[in-house]
């Protein structure tokens, strides 16, 4: 059995405290010559991609050890869907991992349906599939963004946010909001496709393999991406596997466990696609499992739109939504990673329980494992390539 | 006369039973119905016909729960196990075994460690609050995942308030943070995990919001007095002590 090095994380409040009371020792040789030093990162840090506040111990400027804190986003949705009913929920799942709202809809709204027992029209599976495939790529787009801008590539969030720009457009004339998209209802869609929907898309698809190939030339053979990427946080199969880890951060060390393959939802078993895999699982293959992620999103989408079928987008649902006595647990390949939902139901209109699999929590929990040993300036890279948002982390 | 009302009841009821008795009845009565379209008959009949519909209401809701049966591997823990394994259910195509906390752990390091097993992932780790039932007031609920065999399992551990419940973060790695947020959320404490302590909420912070006797609505308490200097909320407090069962 592989476990993670010593899980023994020091109390953060402690590291801090230590910094101020302690007296700094003027050493022989330079100020800091063999002291761990401690220092904080965030919460107000553009690396952090949000409030993430991270805790250093420091042996000059490698990483020693390393604690996260986190939490200044909790906002309570599991203790708030207590109180709801199954239909008025559903906004707050948009907010938990604002950059891929649609996927994040997707995972609740298929859960209830799963409870109730209701089959969704097809024309609804399709157009969800190219919506949350849409939505994948927007926020690979964005990953990838402000990934190189951490590390140095300013170019690249340029143009990254040219192309997430058109989805989003696509977004806000199909569902009204560009970022908290409410496409999905319990049953399937509550609009149908509008005119220029297919049109639009299919434009969309036809630049958007040139422009991955315009990043692929900036980056892939770029020195300094490589020398900030290839080797820096190393993670085996196996160890990403006993750390939970889903999503492109578990592919990238060459695990093939992709939801959409392994326990297909919706109407993915129905289209041909390739799920990426990475070799050594550093940080350089996470990045090209993710670009190569992008590209079979294109085929699915194209797949989706020559087969879309004719026919009502929404399922009779009741209106006053009751499931029956019972529990289920419903998961979906989210961008992140796995997303799932526990729903306990005690026969009324208020779900008895409601617990969110968030991914990119679960992801962030690696990172400790990823750092020690690297730079203070990896440990940005590495917070960048496990990919979190923190509405999502701390919910 | 008499069809009229025997359209209007199989709404709310199952459509089997009502369609046997109206189709032997259907042929003699439809020429009357056309002749005489009356109206003060159907109050008259509705209570002959009237005890079948509230006999088929509750008989409709079907329960979504059942035995696993005939599971090899389900069999095969049942039989190393014992009594240990107080429930094993399926919801949904989805299994659930019911476990004594005594054994949990145990049961953990033979669905990790055993070769035709091989739950390898912890895909989530949380729990759920019932306070009616005295002396199991928590559940434990533990989602595993099988990459070689693309199989789920969830296990669950039912614990009085109090109890502390065995750390399965030395099996698997990725249930560190989960036990933090269950320890969090419900005060269920986890022995033998490295690192207990609050992880979402501040750790100062009074109470564990997820049990069932937490309010949901804004309240003040130590940790606000404490670090909020400058407040001036203006709230309703007629809401302030919606308990839960008084929620529908």
């Amino acid at each position: 059995m592989n476990v993670a090095p010593n899980n023994q994380i020091p109390n953060s409040q402690g590291l801090v405290k230590g910094m101020h009371e302690q007296e700094v020792e003027i050493a022989p040789g330079t100020l800091f010559d063999a002291e761990e030093m401690v220092i904080n990162m965030g919460p107000q840090h553009p690396s952090t991609h949000g409030v993430l506040r991270v805790i250093l111990k420091l042996d000059g400027e490698t990483v020693r050890d390393l604690d996260c804190d986190i939490g200044y986003l909790h906002r309570g949705v599991e203790k708030i869907a207590e109180h709801d009913t199954y239909a008025m929920i559903t906004p707050y799942w948009d907010r938990l991992d604002y950059v891929a709202a649609v996927s994040n809809d997707l995972c609740y709204v298929g859960g209830v349906e799963k409870l109730l027992g209701v089959e969704v029209p097809r024309r609804a599976e399709y157009l969800r599939v190219i919506l949350t495939e849409l939505q994948r790529i927007a926020s690979h787009l964005l990953w990838l963004g402000t990934h190189a801008i951490d590390i140095g590539a300013v170019t690249v969030l340029l143009y990254a946010f040219r192309e997430r720009e058109e989805i989003l457009k696509i977004f806000e004339d199909f569902i009204g909001a560009r970022l908290t998209a409410h496409a999905f209802r319990i049953g399937g869609l509550w609009w149908d496709a509008y005119p220029e929907f297919d049109k639009r898309v299919r434009d969309f698809l036809k630049i958007l393999p040139g422009r991955i190939d315009e990043y692929e030339t900036l980056l892939n053979a770029n020195r300094i991406w490589l020398s900030r990427t290839v080797g820096i946080g190393i993670l085996p199969a196996d160890e990403a596997i006993n750390l939970s880890l889903t999503g492109p951060v578990l592919r990238g060390s060459g695990v093939n466990y992709d939801l959409r393959k392994a326990q297909p939802y919706s109407a993915y078993p129905e289209f041909d696609f390739e799920i990426p895999l990475g070799e050594n699982g550093d940080t350089y293959d996470r990045y090209l499992v993710r670009m190569a992620e992008i590209r079979q999103s294109i085929r699915i989408i194209e797949q989706a739109l020559d087969g879309l079928p004719e026919g009502p987008v929404m399922a009779k649902v009741p209106k006053v939504i009751k499931p029956p006595v019972g529990e289920v647990y419903f998961s979906i390949e989210a961008p992140k990673g796995e997303i799932g939902v526990y729903l306990v139901s005690d026969g009324t209109t208020k779900p008895y329980r409601m617990r969110i699999r968030p991914p990119a929590f679960i992801n962030l929990q690696s990172l400790r494992r990823l750092s020690i040993g690297h730079l203070v300036a990896d440990v940005v890279a590495l917070i960048g390539t496990i990919d979190i948002v923190l509405g999502e982390v701390d919910r | 006369m008499s069809d009229e009302e025997k359209v209007t009841p199989p709404d709310p009821s199952g459509d089997q039973p009502q369609q046997s008795e109206t189709s032997g009845e259907k042929s003699p009565q439809s020429a009357k119905t056309e002749a005489s379209a009356d109206k003060p008959a159907p109050p008259r009949a509705a209570p002959s016909d009237k005890p079948s519909p509230p006999k088929a209401a509750p008989a409709k809701k079907p329960s979504i729960t059942s035995e696993i049966a005939g599971d090899p591997f389900i069999d095969k823990i049942k039989e190393t196990f014992g009594l240990a394994i107080t429930e094993a259910v399926q919801t949904l195509g989805q299994q659930i075994l019911r476990v004594n906390r005594d054994r949990y752990l145990e049961l953990c390091g033979f669905l990790h460690d055993n070769e035709t097993a091989r739950f390898d992932m912890c895909t989530d780790l949380t729990a759920s609050h019932w306070p009616e039932r005295s002396g199991q007031e928590f559940e434990v609920v533990l989602l595993l995942y099988s990459t070689p065999n693309n199989r789920r399992i969830r296990i669950k551990a039912p614990l009085a308030d109090g109890e502390a419940c065995p750390s399965v973060s030395g099996i698997w790695a990725g249930a560190n943070w989960m036990e933090r947020e269950t320890f969090d959320m419900f005060g269920i404490k986890f022995d033998g995990h490295p690192d207990l302590r609050r992880i979402l909420l501040p750790e100062d912070w009074p109470g564990h919001p997820l049990r069932k006797e937490y309010p949901i609505e804004y309240r003040d308490n130590e940790w606000t007095d404490k670090h909020i200097e400058y407040r001036e909320v203006d709230y309703d407090t007629s809401l302030i002590d919606v308990k839960y069962g008084e929620r529908k």
